[in-house]
């Protein structure tokens, strides 16, 4: 046996992982004084703790802590019995919403709205794109997937949120191009003067993720705060994607640099809200749990 | 043989909705959870803030426990991870607990003169423990008071358990260390 054996063995014989009458290692103390000498102070470290005495928190705490999660368990119950407006109209809301950009997706492959406003190509491949994410939230949605935790399933709902809300707020803009309309309001050419091109374009990105991040997490995310960090970045990453389309298709007139600083700008605005609005959730469902 | 249910399954029952299933977890768990804190924090205050935190985080998340894993490893990195950011948002290391704290809820019956030699001793020690670093500290109690294994240590801590070993054996040499020189320091 080694020093560096009989030093495992020792801390190992002290918690009873190994036997303290190891014959190996009652033969290596005997010939080596360093190990010898560190078997007696780390036993007399270790005894000495016996000195300290057990904790119990105090019976006021205890039951009080013990009282809020009961509390939140008969709550849950009764929240599942019942099944909340919310998780009733989920479903349906995000289904509403797949319908909103499917038909806003036909509704620009027809000429419909903004005839001749975009290049077809343009169309059809963001028409593929979204028919590809929109079968696979849906999948997600459905399947109610879930692996370790992770909630697939209220990510793709936050998606399909998110993405009809900024469906319907492009739509509703009065310019297809709206980075164009926004660079054209007072507000977007003074940020353009402050900031350059870049910094507005990356300012706008920064609100486009951030409104409808938000608000389809606070509506549309519970559950997300399991796991909160990885359900949060799952659900941004969703968000993000299904948000992606509709930036190629809006980015025809603008160069490579401002379209990169608006899907930057998104990637963090989405972030923040969808963070943002967990913040939200936890404590307005938890603030009056421990009273 | 021993008809205790195992955490593991009462942890399912639990994740299951199961009330007493929560209650019994608690039973057992809530006092080791409280020494941990007050002995890691040396705040009692703050200790029972992060003991509150630590269930209701138990409870929301829950449902990502693996029983296949050792509940108590488990409860306890809960317990690590919030424990970090507290020290972290406080940007103090450990202290340690209050002595007369300790003393006084110990509800001891020995005899005055023995009760003091205690307090000394236990002062002596307390004072030992602060020279420790933080994952030290950790080791140490979870190794000695929770009778936690080096292997759920290490993944508590995120280390290799060799790592933990050397930690273990590194703070009770310096627990040892500075035992030996308050105690010569009160003696002189």
């Amino acid at each position: 046996m080694t020093c560096a054996e009989h030093q495992n063995w020792l801390i190992d014989s002290l918690t009873g992982a190994s036997s303290p009458l190891d014959a190996t290692a009652a033969a290596h103390a005997a010939t080596c004084n360093d190990c010898r000498a560190s078997a007696e102070e780390l036993q007399a470290s270790w005894d000495t703790f016996r000195e300290l005495p057990p904790l119990e928190p105090p019976l006021a705490l205890k039951e009080r802590t013990r009282e809020a999660i009961l509390k939140l368990m008969t709550e849950e119950r009764a929240h599942e019995s019942q099944r909340s407006w919310q998780e009733t109209l989920q479903v349906p809301l995000a289904v509403a919403s797949g319908l909103l950009v499917a038909g806003a997706t036909l509704a620009l492959l027809s000429g419909l709205i903004w005839a001749g406003a975009l290049p077809r190509g343009h169309l059809f491949f963001c028409a593929a794109i979204f028919t590809g994410l929109l079968v696979g939230a849906f999948s997600w949605i459905y399947s109610a997937t879930t692996v370790q935790g992770v909630h697939l399933d209220v990510a793709a709902r936050v998606g399909i949120l998110a993405l009809a809300i900024t469906v319907a707020a492009t739509t509703a803009c009065p310019e297809l191009h709206v980075l164009a309309w926004w660079d054209r309001s007072a507000f977007g050419q003074a940020l353009t003067q402050l900031l350059g091109g870049g910094g507005s374009s990356l300012a706008f990105g920064f609100m486009y993720g951030l409104f409808p991040g938000f608000l389809a997490a606070l509506f549309g995310g519970r559950l997300l705060a399991e796991r909160p960090l990885a359900n949060g970045l799952v659900a941004v990453a969703v968000v993000f994607l299904l948000a992606t389309p509709v930036i190629y298709l809006q980015s025809a007139p603008f160069t490579s640099g401002v379209i990169a600083t608006w899907l930057v700008g998104t990637a963090v605005g989405t972030l923040c809200g969808v963070f943002g609005a967990l913040r939200v959730r936890r404590r307005v469902a938890f603030a009056p749990a421990l009273g | 043989m021993s008809d205790v249910t195992p955490d593991e399954i009462l942890m399912a029952a639990y994740q299951a909705g199961n009330e007493a299933a929560f209650a019994e977890l608690f039973e057992r768990h809530a006092g080791r959870v409280y020494g941990f804190l007050v002995r890691r924090l040396g705040d009692r205050a703050l200790a029972e803030d992060v003991y509150q935190e630590t269930f209701l985080k138990l409870h929301r998340a829950r449902n990502t426990y693996d029983s296949r894993r050792p509940f108590r490893a488990w409860l306890f990195g809960i317990v690590h991870h919030l424990l970090t950011d507290t020290l972290r948002r406080r940007r103090r290391m450990p202290a340690t607990t209050s002595v007369e704290d300790v003393i006084e809820r110990r509800g001891d019956d020995r005899s005055p003169e023995r009760i003091v030699a205690a307090r000394e001793e236990t002062a002596v020690l307390q004072r030992a423990m602060g020279a420790l670093s933080s994952d030290e500290a950790t080791v140490l109690i979870l190794a000695r008071f929770e009778g936690l294994s080096y292997d759920d240590i290490a993944t508590i801590l995120g280390r290799s358990a060799a790592a933990t070993r050397q930690l273990a054996y590194r703070a009770l040499k310096r627990v040892r260390a500075e035992m030996t020189t308050s105690g010569c320091k009160e003696e002189s």
